[in-house]
């Protein structure tokens, strides 16, 4: 699971404070991918990019700017960690838990992949 | 442009559900004729250089995977069955070192968040199973995208989701009418092991809203 894809999931449990889902890492992976200048650009203006840079910086990333920079079209060093971070690193096993202290629900993530789907009597 | 025969033999690399497809999760696999047919057919319609796609209920991932021929940013593939899904992340990976990732979920009751994805595409169940489930997938396809909608359905649900269509503020247009085969099981009514049920590709075109603009019409 990309971090691009934390960027995307809500508890679904409860409607109210359950975004962005707390995550928890226990094992990440990094896998090359080539960098597309173009398509990280385009891609920005569509993140919630706060969610982002908060679960980064959370994650051990510290340097990681927490706005998005000015002429980021020429910054080529903020687009590199950027495409890193959304397109190259992998959760492979952890969990992720709503942040809203009456659900805390956790989802887990197994062989890379965020499971969401509710119980019965939680839907 | 990719090829429709380039990538009608990169799509027949996508193997078919693995062991028994479950019946009630109606999982039958998107031949790669069609499948390569139908992303000539979007290409008709728009390019999908670097956008952010959906593809909801993937299976075997096999409309994904022709989302990842055409140069998109990344790919969202939703699934219910946790099974499917490590296969199809699994065989993907194996075959294209694009961008994508797989969600275990449940359509029915699955969150979005407010910022959307620019194009969803999607083989949704018919319906046969379980009543008005297509209806589902899309409605939240409408919610969960700033753009565009494609999907498979029933050609005799065609007036119906025409209907559903305006009432979602979207544009309604049958790409093509395909002939699908359905494994015989998925229905009582047909007698031989392969059987036909009529299909229609569907575009349900994205309407900008211009809130603000009315507003000041009405006033």
């Amino acid at each position: 699971m990309r971090l691009l894809v934390h960027n995307l999931l809500m508890c679904n449990k409860c409607d109210k404070n359950n975004y962005p889902l707390k995550i928890e890492v226990n094992k990440s992976v990094i896998m090359e991918l080539e960098f597309k200048k173009d398509a990280i650009l385009k891609l920005i203006p569509k993140l919630d990019f706060e969610v982002l840079s908060n679960t980064v910086r959370e994650l051990g990333f510290k340097q990681f700017p927490k706005q998005i920079p000015p002429n980021v079209e020429q910054d080529l060093a903020f687009l590199k960690d950027l495409h890193r971070v959304l397109f190259e690193t992998h959760i492979m096993d952890g969990q992720l838990t709503c942040p809203n202290p009456s659900c805390k629900r956790n989802y887990p993530i197994t062989n890379g992949i965020p499971n969401m789907i509710l119980t019965e009597d939680e839907q | 442009m990719i090829k429709k025969k380039q990538l009608e033999s990169f799509l027949q690399q996508v193997p078919d559900f693995e062991g028994k497809p479950n019946w009630n999760l109606e999982q039958h696999m998107t031949p790669p004729s069609f499948a390569s047919e139908i992303i000539q057919l979007i290409l008709n319609e728009e390019s999908l250089e670097n956008l952010v796609c959906a593809d909801f209920g993937c299976g075997t991932g096999m409309l994904t995977a022709g989302l990842l021929c055409c140069n998109v940013a990344h790919v969202c593939a939703y699934e219910f069955d946790e099974k499917v899904a490590q296969e199809t992340l699994q065989t993907l990976q194996e075959m294209h070192d694009g961008a994508f990732d797989l969600i275990i979920t449940n359509i029915k009751h699955h969150k979005f968040p407010s910022h959307k994805v620019d194009l969803v595409l999607m083989n949704p169940p018919f319906g046969t199973k379980e009543a008005n489930i297509d209806t589902v997938f899309l409605l939240q396809a409408f919610e969960h995208s700033n753009g565009n909608v494609y999907s498979i359905h029933k050609s005799s649900t065609r007036q119906y989701l025409e209907k559903l269509a305006i009432e979602n503020k979207r544009t309604f247009k049958v790409l093509k009418e395909f002939e699908f085969p359905l494994p015989k099981k998925f229905s009582k009514y047909h007698k031989k092991d392969l059987a036909f049920t009529q299909v229609d590709f569907i575009k349900f075109g994205y309407v900008k809203q211009q809130e603000g603009k009315q507003e000041i019409q009405l006033n």
